[in-house]
């Protein structure tokens, strides 16, 4: 038998290569991104690729929840909208905008998981007169006892700087997460308080986020202007999709008649309604 | 609040999802964190009436297009009565909440509003652990005992008392030195965080170098998570060392006869006095030595009464001795019972949001049937329950005190000098603030 020694030297150069470009890569994170210049996110690091970011197009990753199990699908998620001061928050209905809620009372919605809302920001402390249009993405739901939906709503609390930032022409990203209930942080918090990390531009929001207890809502602030032709509305505004009216909670009474409360919109909303058939069962 | 880099976190969430899920605030039996369902717990009433479009909704189908009430079959069905308020049922089909609570689940104890467990949840099948996904995360938990377990060591002190653990220490008549838990008490307080990013021109060129330094790799929170394991086994050893002795088991025994029901000690004096026989020695049967055989197959009779014991002489099978094997005598031994501590603990709130205040009560409660004394009680707050202060009271004599713990909140520890005598009891109360 007749060995062909070019043929393995060749080999072995191949493996020698390799190996050398594995140990590289194991050492730099450069492992995604061999050959490249480019430093790999810092969220990506060990070779983990995934899959979903907050860098997702709006209503990815909350589509690609409805699609794992849990019944999520359908369900109105309670959110309640805050900002700084005199801020004003107002919801969508067909593309027109309803009337503006300040933070003196703040405006709940029942918002579907996996949809995609555009909302929008006013009277803003110190920028009266501008707008934004941020959006929301809930990606996830909670689990709150019976008929307390209403009082645990996902708190999406803007801060000043967010609307600045925004109003500047950046990109402002904020997921919202469930706090991990065995890594709490040991600061005094309220409903109305906001406890924000600021990471980096080259990681991932979403992925700090799920390392820090699971991430229920993507909100970015970023939109100046809606669209001037109406039909980019529907691209703008996500495809209209339903949401629901909260009025303020109430606690439920027991053994008492109780009105079902309406919305401003002369709605009946049910979320913070009692549970009839649980309580006079 | 702003914080500039996350924490460092390579933990996953720890949730408990194989735990016990009743939420019972007013029973004392030991539970876990929430996660698991009760199969017997009512619909969660989550059926709104959309506001936006129904016609570019994501299931137009199934979202009714006005305010109007759309209520399904099924809901139909689950309707108490008709003069229930009219409730709009929308988008909820083959949904679990859309199943209907058991008709002969009992109401929970103390709870308002509720039925089956104090937080009615869907039911779902049992086969299925957890298929709506119910985050034990949004529940905040104090009590119980959870591993490593607690452990009494020399002095006042008890060890494994981790977060969210309430123990008491005790020590009974007998002189045993014993740890006991209270149940557990969990609220739903959820509380939510964010990660922001700014991102534009400016920033993007700023962030590509030495970003990876901020990443949060680190073993800061590996050290909050595993305190003191080796300590635990250490300690165990000083446990048995003074409570498994054979001196304090003799000095238990009351005057009772133990060495007459000792089994082999007659065994062995059976056996001996059997030995010297002939027919176990030579394989001789002589007259001498029949009486002490009948007396012999009388012994083995005794403790072997489902056996015969037959002789034979000659090839002669001899009569059969056979005996009454009914219970002469009856001898039941009480020996007194230890001295028990029962722990109980309660909140006076099922749900809370951040700031609010909740009140816990601890009862105590000698269930046994000798007094007790140097009774130690403690509770480690978790991270997100802050003791109000100067808020305790209890209703005996006990030295109250206070230790910072690894959840940045406080240890809070009663130490009662007055024996608890047998069917007594004491009750602490404290505030907690919510954070």
């Amino acid at each position: 038998m007749r060995l062909d020694w070019r043929l393995l030297t060749r080999s072995a150069t191949y493996f020698c290569l390799a190996a050398l470009a594995t140990a590289v890569s194991a050492d730099t994170g450069y492992g995604q991104f061999a050959g490249s210049a480019l430093p790999a996110p810092a969220g990506n690091a060990g070779g983990i690729h995934r899959v979903y970011s907050a860098d997702s197009p709006p209503g990815v990753v909350g589509a690609a929840r409805l699609q794992r199990w849990g019944a999520v699908g359908g369900y109105y998620q309670p959110v309640a909208f805050r900002g700084p001061e005199s801020t004003a928050f107002a919801m969508a209905v067909d593309g027109v905008f309803q009337e503006p809620a300040t933070s003196a009372s703040p405006l709940h919605a029942g918002l579907l998981v996996g949809a995609v809302y555009r909302f929008k920001v006013t009277s803003i402390p110190g920028y009266e007169g501008e707008e934004l249009y941020p959006t929301v993405e809930v990606i996830d739901r909670t689990y709150p006892p019976h008929h307390l939906a209403a009082r645990y709503p996902i708190p999406i609390n803007l801060e000043l700087d967010d609307l600045l930032a925004a109003l500047a022409g950046q990109l402002v990203t904020r997921v919202i997460y469930l706090e991990d209930a065995t890594a709490a942080l040991p600061v005094s918090t309220t409903p109305e308080s906001s406890q924000a990390f600021d990471v980096a531009a080259n990681q991932d929001p979403l992925h700090v986020a799920d390392t820090l207890g699971r991430p229920v809502a993507i909100v970015r602030i970023g939109s100046l202007t809606p669209p001037s032709h109406e039909a980019l509305l529907p691209q703008f505004f996500f495809g209209f999709p339903p949401w629901v009216a909260i009025p303020a909670y109430q606690p439920e009474q027991v053994g008492e008649a109780r009105a079902v409360p309406t919305t401003a919109a002369g709605r009946v909303s049910h979320l913070n309604a009692a549970p009839e058939r649980a309580v006079t069962r | 609040m702003r914080i500039l880099r996350p924490l460092p976190c390579g933990l996953t969430p720890v949730h408990a999802w194989a735990l016990a899920s009743t939420l019972s605030l007013t029973g004392c039996a030991v539970t876990g964190r929430p996660g698991t369902p009760s199969p017997n717990t009512p619909a969660q009433p989550m059926s709104p009436v959309a506001t936006g479009s129904a016609a570019s909704s994501q299931r137009p189908a199934t979202v009714a297009p006005t305010g109007q009430a759309a209520t399904t079959q099924r809901q139909l069905q689950a309707a108490p009565h008709e003069s229930a308020p009219a409730i709009a049922q929308v988008a909820h089909t083959e949904r679990f909440s859309d199943q209907e609570p058991c008709p002969t689940c009992p109401p929970a104890a103390g709870g308002a509003g509720t039925v089956g467990t104090a937080h009615g949840y869907a039911p779902y099948p049992a086969f299925i652990p957890n298929p709506q996904g119910i985050d034990g995360n949004e529940f905040l938990c104090d009590g119980g005992d959870a591993p490593p377990a607690a452990r009494a060591r020399v002095g006042d002190q008890i060890v494994g008392v981790g977060l969210e653990d309430t123990v008491a220490r005790y020590t009974t008549d007998r002189g045993e030195v014993n740890v006991t838990a209270s149940n557990q008490v969990c609220l739903y307080a959820p509380r939510f965080g964010v990660v922001r990013r700014v991102t534009g021109a400016e920033l993007g060129e700023l962030a590509i170098g030495p970003q990876r330094v901020l990443h949060r790799d680190g073993p800061i929170r590996i050290e909050r998570e595993q305190p003191g394991l080796s300590v635990t086994g250490r300690d165990a050893l000083v446990l048995r060392e003074r409570t498994r002795g054979p001196d304090a088991m003799r000095a238990r025994d009351r005057g009772v006869p133990v060495e007459n029901v000792l089994q082999p000690v007659l065994a062995a004096e059976s056996l001996a006095l059997l030995a010297n026989l002939a027919i176990i020695n030579r394989g001789v049967l002589i007259d001498r030595d029949k009486a002490l055989i009948e007396e012999a197959s009388l012994a083995a009779t005794i403790w072997s009464v489902d056996q015969e014991v037959v002789v034979a002489v000659a090839g002669q099978t001899a009569a059969t001795i056979t005996r009454d094997q009914a219970a002469h005598e009856l001898v039941v031994y009480e020996l007194a019972d230890a001295g028990r501590l029962r722990v109980c603990k309660l909140a006076d709130k099922r749900d809370a949001l951040p700031g609010e205040i909740v009140t816990f009560v601890l009862r105590i409660d000698n269930v046994g049937d000798s007094p007790l004394h140097d009774i130690v009680l403690t509770d480690n707050l978790t991270t997100r329950l802050e003791y109000v202060p100067e808020s305790q009271t209890s209703t005996r004599v006990a030295e109250f005190s206070t230790q910072e713990n690894e959840g940045s909140s406080l240890r809070l520890t009663w130490k009662f000098s007055e024996e608890l005598n047998v069917g007594e009891g004491a009750t602490v109360e404290f505030k907690c603030k919510v954070r």
